[in-house]
């Protein structure tokens, strides 16, 4: 009877994770709740990018699943989210909400120039050195410039609908 | 005569013509499963045709969102008379699960008249076979509306 062939080829989740917490304390990364599935880091954010390049070019981390933002009061938490073989590892960063500014990552990882344009509309984050942030990629031509982005905690959607002509 | 030849091969074999109108897909993967053999749409002469110049029913799909919403009309527009629209999906007919969102629109028949609803998030290819042969004026003996 053939034995079932194991999909990952690391001994265990508990050497990744561990090497990656190593690799990446020099940046002040501290770990968050997980499990052994699920890494979670914060950086201070001006060592994300040296964070992100050391976990893509010496951890083997290539493949960035998505960035998502949160709305958390005063600042926007970013998360980066890397998939590999069946674990996540999430790198998480703030942004303040009264200079949302950011380095951007599309140097290291060229495939997440979506990415940053998805949280550019919808949480107003510049990403400086993204070739398109004058762009919109999800919201439309005529989405007023005077209302927030939408994922805000604060905008109201009867303004956006009533601004973009859904509702009258 | 040639009207009657006319009216007679669009009841017995419509040409469809199907949107997104940014819809989660759902609708659109049992819409295009409904033309699989094991549904069989094709056996009314049902077609999926690439261009609405040449369609006589528009299917739409999906919640209409301020940037489908003008494309829509587009195509409408381009659609020659006789045409009937159907309206597939939760999304399609009130905007279903995203109601109230920033862009989510308050269904298609706020932008383009529509003829038939199938409710259901998504529905059944059956319901939408049903539906189709609803529109057509078929009458069906069994209950189970194939």
């Amino acid at each position: 009877m053939a034995r079932r062939m194991r999909h990952t080829v690391e001994t265990s989740a508990v050497d990744l994770f561990t090497l990656i917490e190593k690799k990446l304390s020099p940046a002040n990364a501290k770990r968050e709740t997980g499990s052994d599935r699920l890494l979670v880091l914060r950086v201070p954010q001006d060592q994300l990018i040296a964070s992100l390049k050391l976990l893509t070019e010496e951890m083997g981390l290539k493949h960035l699943s998505t960035i998502t933002g949160l709305d958390i009061g005063d600042s926007i938490e970013l998360n980066y989210q890397f998939w590999h073989s069946d674990r996540i590892v999430d790198i998480k960063t703030s942004v303040s909400k009264t200079d949302p500014r950011i380095e951007t990552c599309t140097p290291i990882i060229p495939g997440a120039v979506l990415y940053e344009m998805e949280v550019h509309d919808m949480f107003g984050v510049t990403f400086q050195g993204h070739p398109w942030m004058d762009r919109k990629l999800l919201l439309p031509d005529n989405y007023p410039k005077d209302l927030p982005p939408p994922l805000l905690k604060g905008t109201s959607s009867e303004k956006i609908r009533k601004a973009v002509g859904i509702e009258k | 005569m040639a009207s009657r030849l006319a009216s007679w091969s669009r009841k017995r074999s419509p040409w469809v013509f199907h949107v997104n109108a940014s819809s989660c897909n759902g609708c659109d993967i049992e819409l295009v499963a409904a033309f699989t053999p094991r549904y069989d749409l094709e056996r009314f002469g049902v077609v999926l045709v690439p261009s609405p110049r040449h369609a006589d029913v528009l299917v739409v799909t999906g919640v209409v969102n301020p940037q489908t919403k003008e494309r829509l009309q587009r195509i409408y527009e381009q659609i020659p008379e006789p045409k009937h629209v159907i309206a597939v999906g939760a999304c399609a007919l009130s905007g279903g699960v995203f109601q109230g969102c920033y862009n989510a629109g308050q269904g298609v028949d706020s932008v383009i008249p529509v003829d038939l609803y199938i409710p259901g998030c998504p529905p059944r290819p059956e319901a939408i076979i049903y539906g189709i042969r609803k529109l057509l004026g078929e009458k069906d003996e069994t209950h189970s509306g194939n």
